[in-house]
């Protein structure tokens, strides 16, 4: 009977963690890109008005953010420092590879971080500008998405996990 | 002669500030030329599709896949675009608006003050140039400073202990006038013992950045410690701004020539400020033959003019004039 309560509260236990893994997906995604926006708009700072080089910006960038997002600008900055002569496009998708692990995003929002890369540091004051703007109203629009997403999934996998835990629990006694 | 006392850029430096800034196949070229070839380098000039060569006070020679130097073109390293795309990539840090209003000029100083000379298309916008694109070619000006490159000029500017002349230093390109100027920016500067001549506060106004050499607005080269610099300010503005800033005793500028340099110039004289400044020319009766300029020394503001040559090298004192005497 013991061993019996024990594999219950395993298998509730572990679909409970499941869920909660599934809902964290939707949970996270909004509350990165919030902080993404906020990290392309110190960029705009850096670039509008301390006119700091991008290696320099990304540094000040990362040291201001939390550790899995400024990754990606910690890493692109590191790259750029190395002087190899990659371009900055180069070293951002590379820095964005590495970090994409470590998020929760989407592809759809991958590839509004790529587009902005393409842009990054190739031309002039107004245009990096602009490229900042355009990326983050587009990450504006899938944050709203994501919300919306998350209010809709977040309870229902965590209630779900337990749910289904329970469920193969009294299947198997 | 200047060529005597040079201070030559250390190899160390040399890596640290000219060979980081080339493409990865260059710079290992490059690091296989000898240690004393490098460091008597003026220039390293890069074009796609053509020899990389590099200039000494001697000659230019083309540089070989090995780092061999020699007059003929045959093994030379054949410079690719991608060399010139790379390099630039590293030496404006991957941040072209940051270089941009250096690129409209077409050059860019990289750190130690060294001057990289861009040529390519170049784009107009409303009668300006807006920016340099499908840049295909650069000069990497390899600046030294040179101590002591003013040592015979100063006895001509010093008035007495406290004082100085109304200079004006005229010289060809390539005699050494800017860094004539620089010198004596430093040694007004620290004051010149020998003389019992006191510090003066200098302003530079620097608007090629060529004289202090600055990178991120702090000076490469030693201008000494009472001199405040304003880079890449043009000249009309910066002389007055300077005056109203920093209060400097002295204030030296480099190749005036245009109508509202002049009219600056008469500004800081009106303050009682000191300025010595230089201007291209081969004579005294080259300048006179020059409307805006000819004005100028009829008004006698300058109680000096010194000509330069390079008759016995580099920076050779050609002739001084008085006329405050």
């Amino acid at each position: 009977m013991g061993l019996k309560l024990l594999g219950c509260v395993l298998v509730i236990g572990a679909s409970t963690m499941m869920g909660y893994l599934v809902a964290e997906k939707y949970s996270k995604r909004p509350a990165e890109l919030r902080t993404l926006q906020a990290a392309l708009q110190m960029l705009e700072l850096e670039i509008a008005f301390s006119v700091n080089a991008l290696p320099e910006a990304f540094e000040r960038i990362a040291q201001s953010l939390p550790e899995n997002i400024g990754m990606l600008f910690a890493h692109s900055s590191e790259l750029l420092k190395e002087r190899t002569g990659i371009p900055a496009k180069k070293a951002w998708r590379l820095a964005l590879k590495k970090a994409y692990d470590h998020l929760h995003l989407e592809k759809q929002d991958r590839e509004i971080l790529i587009t902005f890369g393409n842009s990054l540091g190739c031309s002039d004051k107004d245009n990096q500008i602009k490229n900042i703007h355009l990326a983050c109203s587009k990450l504006a629009m899938e944050e709203k998405k994501a919300e919306v997403l998350r209010q809709k999934n977040e309870k229902m996998y965590k209630s779900l996990g337990v749910l289904a835990g329970i469920l193969i629990a009294l299947l198997f006694v | 002669m200047i060529v005597a006392n040079e201070k030559r850029l250390g190899i160390s430096t040399f890596q640290k500030e000219i060979l980081w800034n080339l493409s990865q196949d260059v710079r290992n070229i490059i690091k296989k030329i000898s240690v004393k070839r490098l460091e008597a380098a003026e220039e390293i000039r890069l074009k796609t599709g053509k020899p990389l060569m590099l200039y000494d006070n001697m000659a230019g020679w083309f540089v070989g896949s090995q780092g061999n130097l020699s007059e003929d073109e045959k093994n030379a390293y054949i410079v690719k675009q991608d060399d010139i795309d790379q390099s630039l990539e590293i030496m404006s840090n991957s941040s072209v608006y940051a270089v941009q209003d250096e690129l409209k000029n077409g050059f860019i100083t990289i750190q130690g003050g060294h001057r990289v000379g861009l040529t390519g298309k170049v784009v107009m916008n409303k009668e300006r140039v807006s920016v340099i694109k499908d840049i295909s070619a650069m000069n990497i000006r390899i600046s030294k400073q040179i101590i002591g490159a003013a040592d015979d000029v100063m006895k001509h500017i010093m008035r007495d202990e406290n004082s100085l002349w109304n200079t004006l230093i005229i010289s060809p390109p390539q005699c050494g006038k800017t860094t004539m100027l620089r010198d004596i920016a430093r040694q007004l500067s620290y004051g010149i013992k020998a003389y019992g001549f006191t510090g003066k506060k200098v302003g530079i106004v620097d608007e090629r950045s060529e004289i202090a050499g600055c990178y991120k607005g702090v000076p490469q080269n030693d201008v000494g410690p009472r001199t405040d610099v304003l880079d890449a300010c043009p000249k009309a503005y910066g002389m007055t701004m300077m005056i109203r800033s920093m209060s400097p005793d002295v204030i030296i500028t480099d190749e005036i020539g245009m109508e509202q340099d002049i009219s600056a110039l008469r500004q800081v004289f009106n303050a009682g400020v000191k300025i010595i400044t230089s201007v291209h020319g081969y004579s005294r009766e080259d300048i006179l033959s020059r409307p805006v300029l000819r004005d100028l020394l009829a008004e006698n503001m300058f109680e000096k003019v010194i000509i330069l040559s390079k008759s016995r090298g580099t920076g050779t004192i050609e002739e001084v004039l008085d006329s405050g005497e």
